[in-house]
């Protein structure tokens, strides 16, 4: 199926307008869906795993819509392959534009990273060298789904373990580079960035100064697992203190943009990413009232 | 850098995190002056893509999980990893062939027994399969009449997309559902089950049925005509049934 083809048939049936996100959200797992539907519990929007959701019917659609039609979406992934060198996989992204499209999602976040290579899914965000002749791949890549997509791609910044002797800029200074390129949007991992400053000594005040803000759409919030000498990007505990800080820092900076808990693994109750949420977001709000004093 | 040195690193990343003790190539290397060694930072990644399709065969595949024990399981589900490792972003449709890995464990003495487990496995893959596949369109009763009234030999009729079917030389939908209700303990007396596996109104379904009404559906799943399903079995008395149990999604009239 050509990119045409794939677009056309896309863009055939968008129903609503997407609703934008304010506040601070939670990312929805499978095993809160019928609790939430059922409580209805007052969270401004939710983040769905995109990939979790592509199910062409059955109940797993049902409560997706179910979702949908009560509260803002946005839909984050985690198999576009960005940043890898197999071909696009159109038709992996045309089932995540129908879901956009049938959400309303106000808009859909993958990773600066690459998930596959030769065919085999990693499952996992592998980093890439940051230079130019990467950067004018991944800007190309990005331009093209952004096409299929219909709407701009949100790029998150990821935790890095490994890194390459051939990368020629920071991480933040290539998202910086790729959103003048292709127009995507940003989506800042505040936990990604602590774990690859304890890991790999990224220096926070560079890396914030480097980033083009006014691209930043989302902020994610989870909770990192700590081995001791390093630190693992596990989404099983709550936001740590030091995350927590940095928080404050960023939402200074960014004290409009809306907010999202992430927890994956070990998922707790509900209620237990509720007082994350809440922690979150009167830290944002107590931003934004510094943030109109300082005006 | 060129496109194709970008192309390398990503190639000996993915070799390394595939190969422990393969030494990383491409000029990998730890970011931190004070970071562990690249060996251990692999070994993040390798427990993360391993573990993100083992954790998805468990999901899959919970009452084999509980009859061979989470060790026991772990193993095989890195044997599967090694020989059909993940080629679809979605997890959710990994594991279609676990039976296979199942089918040459069984043959090895701890598993005396446990012949049952590749049917078992089979079962389970498609429970999983009849959660995730499209609805069905709402079938054209009028229609279905009217081809009724013509020629039996050209109304084909299909299977609703979600509905499968597993013919058993053991009794696994029994020792499934047993297990489902925390029956474990029980001793199984062999025997064969035709089982229907499907979807309705959003519930997943699971039932064992008799030799007619399983040939008749096998007849429908191969494709043969009204006519010649009337002719081996009882099709049209046996239609309303079929489809009040959302077992048939449609007809074609063949020209």
């Amino acid at each position: 199926m050509s990119l045409a083809t794939t677009r056309a048939a896309v863009s055939r049936a968008r129903p609503g307008l997407p609703r934008a996100p304010t506040g601070t959200g939670i990312g929805l797992r499978s095993c809160h869906i019928a609790q939430v539907l059922a409580e209805v519990p007052p969270v401004p929007f939710f983040e769905l795993l995109a990939d979790n959701h592509v199910a062409p019917g059955g109940l797993v659609r049902a409560q997706v819509l179910a979702v949908a039609a009560r509260w803002p979406v946005t839909l984050h992934c985690v198999g576009m392959n960005v940043a890898g060198t197999d071909p696009l996989d159109l038709a992996y992204l045309t089932r995540m534009a129908a879901l956009a499209d049938v959400t309303g999602a106000a808009w859909v976040s993958d990773h600066l990273c690459f998930t596959a290579c030769h065919g085999r899914q990693f499952h996992d965000l592998l980093p890439i060298p940051y230079t130019a002749e990467a950067l004018i791949h991944v800007a190309a890549r990005v331009q093209a789904i952004q096409e299929v997509l219909g709407r701009p791609l949100v790029i998150e910044n990821v935790s890095a373990y490994i890194g390459f002797d051939a990368s020629q800029m920071s991480e933040a200074q290539f998202l910086a580079e790729l959103v003048d390129r292709t127009g995507c949007r940003l989506l800042l991992d505040v936990n990604n960035l602590y774990v690859n400053h304890v890991n790999n000594g990224e220096l926070l005040a560079p890396y914030l100064g480097a980033l083009p803000l006014d691209a930043v759409v989302q902020l994610h919030l989870a909770g990192y697992e700590d081995r001791g000498d390093h630190l693992i990007d596990a989404h099983n505990n709550p936001v740590s203190k030091p995350v927590w800080q940095l928080y404050r820092e960023v939402v200074a900076l960014l004290p409009q943009v809306p907010t999202l808990i992430e927890w994956d693994n070990d998922v707790p109750a509900f209620e237990v990413l509720q007082d994350q949420a809440r922690k979150a977001e009167d830290i944002r709000r107590q931003a934004q009232r510094q943030h109109r004093v300082t005006r | 850098m060129t496109m194709s040195r970008l192309r390398e690193c990503q190639i000996a990343l993915a070799a390394a995190i595939q190969a422990p003790r393969r030494p990383p190539e491409g000029g990998l290397h730890g970011l931190g002056i004070d970071a562990p060694d690249v060996s251990r930072r692999l070994a993040i990644h390798r427990r993360n893509t391993c573990g993100a399709c083992i954790a998805a065969l468990r999901q899959t595949y919970p009452v084999v999980l509980a009859v061979v024990g989470p060790r026991c399981f772990d193993a095989l589900a890195s044997q599967y990893l090694a020989a059909y490792p993940s080629t679809d972003p979605d997890l959710n449709r990994y594991g279609d062939r676990f039976h296979r890995v199942l089918a040459l464990a069984i043959a090895r003495p701890q598993f005396t027994g446990l012949g049952y487990l590749p049917q078992l496995a089979r079962l389970e893959w498609l429970w999983q399969l009849a959660y995730y596949l499209p609805d069905d369109g709402p079938f054209d009763h009028a229609g279905f009449a009217q081809a009724l009234r013509g020629v039996p030999e050209k109304v084909v009729l299909t299977l609703g997309a979600s509905v499968h079917l597993l013919d058993s030389q053991t009794p696994v939908h029994t020792i499934w559902a047993a297990h489902r209700h925390g029956d474990t303990h029980r001793t199984f007396p062999p025997g064969r089950e035709r089982i229907v596996v499907w979807r309705q109104h959003n519930r997943r379904l699971a039932a064992v049925v008799c030799p007619r009404r399983y040939g008749l559906l096998d007849g429908v799943q191969r494709g043969l005509s009204l006519g010649a399903l009337a002719a081996t079995a009882d099709a049209l008395d046996r239609l309303p049934e079929l489809l009040r149990c959302g077992w048939i999604g449609g007809y074609q009239v063949l020209s």
